[in-house]
């Protein structure tokens, strides 16, 4: 039987996403991933972190961007699909209501 | 196999210069980029689009690979050919990181598969690399992030031999626990679950990205739930218990009289579950009031006997506004 794990500590995360601990404090001192809770002087993310750094690593990769223009451009990508959800389910909505 | 013809995929003439190719995968990878597109196939073409430019930004690739175009792309087919050594160092990032190049791509400059880590004559050691972590999306229907019960997960996960050469895919099966409540775009982390490391190295993790099925009933607002109630007209005027379905089998429902369309009846705590000790989101029932499609003749001469009795103008607000 597999076991879910809910969080990685800073190490984990540099492992997982094959990056120097350096470069990931950057990553969150600009904003990109919060830490959940300081464990005993280290930083635990959720993992869901895990996603949302390799999704920005692909963006500095392909788009050349620096780490602030990507903790932006992650805002605004969510912030679409925030608006996307939010749209389908409206339409969604409507169509239940208005058709029979 | 195929030849790939780079220069299409990155739509630029043949002699474009450096600056044009660039200009060219900037334009398509903010189309076709799979995190910033909703493009179709956006996956599929931004890998076309990536492999071309890794080998077109590169003098000394576009180099070789303007020789094997010229040696002739003549069929579908293309073999590389005999005695085809590549020249320039592969200095992308070890095979399974990142970068799934094609096989045509694998053929002309993945020679030296591992890059400089191994294969050149086995002099040295090769590296051991921690295994890929994969991630892929499970659909759930919404009745199976009520128990926790498990379901099967099947994936297939590359595999590498111990110079990092490409082999089949391994299919494997899991039996996944779905945490109660698990939410849209939530992600589930298998640790060691993904593709096995290589030359030894540990496994990567196998991340599921969970994305809800639209129910054909329910519709999903953050916790709560809504269902839409049609009721007949006289439902709505003079009050109804109706049958409602809910997640968790059906329910009965008061209607109170001189209930309005859309107005919404809180059933507390069938909505979605949530982690922990928190509570359930609520259901709501919206209603909708429905006519009937046609009306005998006692009926119409029901409706003729409402209208001349009740006093009811549903276009009052009309007479101060317009």
């Amino acid at each position: 039987m597999t076991t879910t794990v809910m969080v990685v500590d800073l190490d984990e995360l540099c492992q997982s996403v094959n990056l120097p601990r350096d470069v990931l404090v950057e990553i969150v001192e600009v904003g990109i991933v919060e830490p959940r809770e300081q464990r005993a002087g280290h930083w635990v993310f959720d993992y869901q972190a895990v996603s949302v750094v390799r999704r920005a690593v692909r963006l500095r990769r392909e788009f050349e961007l620096d780490w602030p223009g990507i903790a932006l451009a992650l805002r605004l990508l969510d912030e679409v699909d925030e608006l996307r959800a939010e749209n389908r389910y409206l339409r969604q909505r409507l169509a239940r209501l208005l058709e029979d | 196999m195929e030849f790939k013809d780079y220069y299409a995929a990155l739509g630029v003439e043949p002699d474009a210069d450096e600056k044009a190719i660039k200009t060219a995968y900037r334009k398509l990878a903010r189309k076709y980029h799979p995190d910033v597109s909703k493009e179709p196939d956006a996956e599929a073409k931004f890998k076309d689009v990536s492999e071309a430019y890794e080998v077109l930004k590169s003098p000394e690739k576009r180099a070789e690979y303007d020789e094997l175009r010229r040696y002739g792309p003549q069929g579908p087919q293309f073999e590389a050919p005999p005695g085809w050594q590549p020249r320039g160092g592969f200095d992308g990032p070890p095979p399974g990181h990142e970068q799934d190049f094609s096989d045509f791509f694998e053929q002309i400059f993945g020679g030296r598969a591992g890059g400089a880590q191994g294969g050149f004559g086995g002099a040295r050691q090769p590296r051991q690399h921690r295994g890929q972590d994969i991630e892929m999306e499970v659909p759930l229907f919404l009745e199976e992030t009520l128990s926790g019960d498990s379901r099967p997960i099947s994936f297939s996960l590359p595999s590498y031999d111990e110079y990092g050469r490409k082999l089949p895919p391994q299919n494997k099966t899991l039996n996944v626990k779905i945490p109660v409540g698990t939410a849209d775009g939530e992600r589930i982390r298998l640790k060691g679950q993904g593709a096995p490391g290589i030359n030894g190295g540990p496994a990567g993790d196998l991340y599921l990205a969970i994305r809800l099925v639209p129910h054909p009933v329910f519709d999903v607002d953050g916790r709560d739930l809504v269902v839409t109630v049609p009721v007949a007209p006289w439902e709505a005027a003079l009050g109804a218990k109706v049958e409602v379905p809910t997640l968790s089998g059906r329910i009965n429902l008061g209607i109170p009289a001189n209930s309005q369309a859309g107005q919404r009846l809180r059933i507390k705590g069938k909505g979605l579950p949530n982690k922990g000790d928190a509570a359930a989101g609520d259901l709501y029932a919206v209603l909708k009031v429905v006519m009937p499609k046609s009306a005998d003749e006692a009926t119409r001469k029901l409706w003729e006997e409402l209208a001349a009795k009740a006093a009811f103008d549903p276009r009052a607000d009309w007479g101060k506004r317009a």
